[in-house]
């Protein structure tokens, strides 16, 4: 998962929101054109290997992105309705359905390392608060708490899929595909179970009638990234898409 | 001050969990309430700080008065300030990804400044002896660890009563020892503290008054000494203190002994 790792790095220090503006803007909706997404995608990869963020850290990500590119790239380069060059004859690969499906690649690829940045170098506290500033604030309390969730409810699941097998579940069979009720149900109790238990805890301690929360400040440095990431996004659109 | 409650029914649906509850706690008193399962013990304590009748819906009658304040007045959030609740598990306590900023959160909610937020952190940090644990990440702790680190989380909200709602259940010896010790200082300190427990030999050593409950009232309410003798006990299903039956067994042989300054602390 992408969860937060202590470092010391110059976006470590950034105002949530001044990343949060970097993530958007990296986000490259405007355009298909290949040299414009690939210079923003080589920024964010810079940006995210500056942050000594390693490709360690995404690694559970990238794995599905990878398969899920080839699969992009193979699938517009058969079915692209604006294909004129075809690369083989008597194939209907062409060469403008393969170059899409690489630029969309390259844009998914973008907002993976993106979002990496966002989240590996912001704490949650921090995430929270900038959420905050577009969300309500209760649902941006519950999207962050989420997140802390997710490494219980895998060692959940774990125990009760032991607990299952050893009262004779089996996983291989015919009954392969009705393994998954008995875990799923007991999982779900448990965890409507620890919402509500959840909700109380934070209830009982005061939470919904915040008056002063965290001490927002952009720095020097922060104007400096968003100026910065300002300049090079208009940069790169009028060099590529004007 | 204190907690008083007059006449407090409570049912989630038809059947009637509390039944007419009346009780008072006095400031810096240590109360053990042991019952049964399903005896209502913590519904009993949702209905302390107001969780019971704001946030869970059903047939409420009755007042609950927290330190001067009706619960059917106050919203949980001005409740807190008066009194805490720990509840059982300390899994779905904990959201924070680290120590500091569970501790923080209460804090946060009260609109307290930045550095006095600070001060307290660390202050209650001190007081549990787990200094060791500020920038931990909590999902990495122990039972015990999780356990402390809830209690510090509404201790250092500073509340004048503590309820919690069996702290030790996932504990081992060393560990509710700590939490007794924990709670017997901040009990000295002037704190009030309400303990809902099964460990009987516990609440005999610490406890200054036993609230028996059973099917939604209080059977029983008077010293560790007087309730863990009282004959009734077994038949609710509560276990007597080993210390209790042994007076017993040598009562009945004709030997007449007091356990009582054995095992109180």
């Amino acid at each position: 998962m992408l969860r937060y790792k202590d470092g010391r790095s110059l976006f470590h220090k950034l105002d949530s929101r001044t990343k949060f503006f970097f993530f958007f803007s990296t986000l490259s909706l405007f355009s298909t054109n290949i040299l414009y997404l690939s210079s923003i995608f080589v920024f964010t990869l810079f940006v995210f290997l500056a942050n000594r963020l390693s490709f360690q850290d995404i690694k559970g990500f990238s794995k599905f992105f990878i398969i899920f590119s080839i699969l992009l790239v193979i699938f517009q380069g058969f079915f692209y309705p604006f294909g004129k060059t075809h690369l083989l004859s008597g194939f209907p690969i062409t060469f403008e359905g393969i170059a899409f499906g690489f630029a969309i690649s390259l844009r998914l690829f973008t907002i993976l390392f993106s979002l990496a940045i966002l989240m590996l170098t912001t704490k949650q506290k921090h995430l929270l608060e900038s959420l905050g500033n577009f969300l309500p604030k209760d649902l941006a309390f519950s999207l962050t708490t989420a997140f802390r969730f997710i490494p219980i409810f895998e060692e959940e699941t774990k125990t009760i899929i032991i607990s299952q097998e050893s009262r004779g579940l089996k996983k291989r069979g015919p009954r392969r595909l009705t393994f998954y009720f008995p875990v799923i149900v007991p999982l779900f109790t448990k965890a409507l179970e620890r919402a509500k238990n959840l909700a109380m805890s934070v209830e009982t301690r005061g939470f919904g009638k915040a008056k002063t929360r965290y001490n927002l400040k952009m720095k020097t440095n922060d104007w400096i990234i968003v100026l910065g990431t300002l300049i090079f996004g208009v940069l790169c659109f009028w060099l590529f898409i004007i | 001050m204190g907690i008083k409650i007059r006449n407090l029914n409570f049912a989630y649906s038809e059947t009637p969990i509390l039944r007419n509850i009346n009780l008072d706690v006095n400031d810096g008193e240590f109360v053990g309430i042991v019952g049964p399962t399903g005896s209502g013990k913590t519904t009993f304590a949702l209905c302390l700080n107001g969780i019971i009748p704001h946030l869970i819906k059903g047939k409420f009658s009755g007042d609950v008065e927290v330190s001067g304040k009706n619960t059917k007045s106050f919203e949980v959030f001005d409740l807190a300030k008066s009194i805490g609740l720990i509840f059982q598990d300390p899994d779905s306590q904990i959201f924070s990804i680290t120590v500091e900023d569970e501790i923080a959160f209460g804090l946060e909610n009260m609109g307290l400044e930045k550095n006095e937020i600070k001060r307290r952190v660390d202050g209650v940090l001190n007081a549990l002896k787990i200094k060791d644990l500020k920038e931990k990440e909590t999902f990495a702790l122990s039972q015990g660890q999780k356990q402390k680190v809830c209690m510090a989380s509404v201790l250092a909200m500073d509340p004048e009563i503590l309820v919690l709602d069996e702290p030790t259940s996932q504990l081992d010896f060393r560990g509710t020892k700590e939490v007794y010790r924990i709670l017997k200082d901040m009990n000295k300190k002037g704190k009030t503290i309400i303990v809902i427990e099964h460990k009987v030999e516990w609440l005999l050593k610490y406890a200054d008054r036993i609230l028996v409950l059973d099917r939604g009232n209080f059977v029983l309410n008077g010293k560790p000494s007087e309730v863990f003798r009282n004959p009734k006990l077994e038949k609710i299903g509560i276990e007597i203190p080993k210390a209790f039956r042994i007076e017993k067994f040598l009562k009945k042989s004709g030997i007449k002994v007091d356990f009582e300054k054995l095992v109180r602390v």
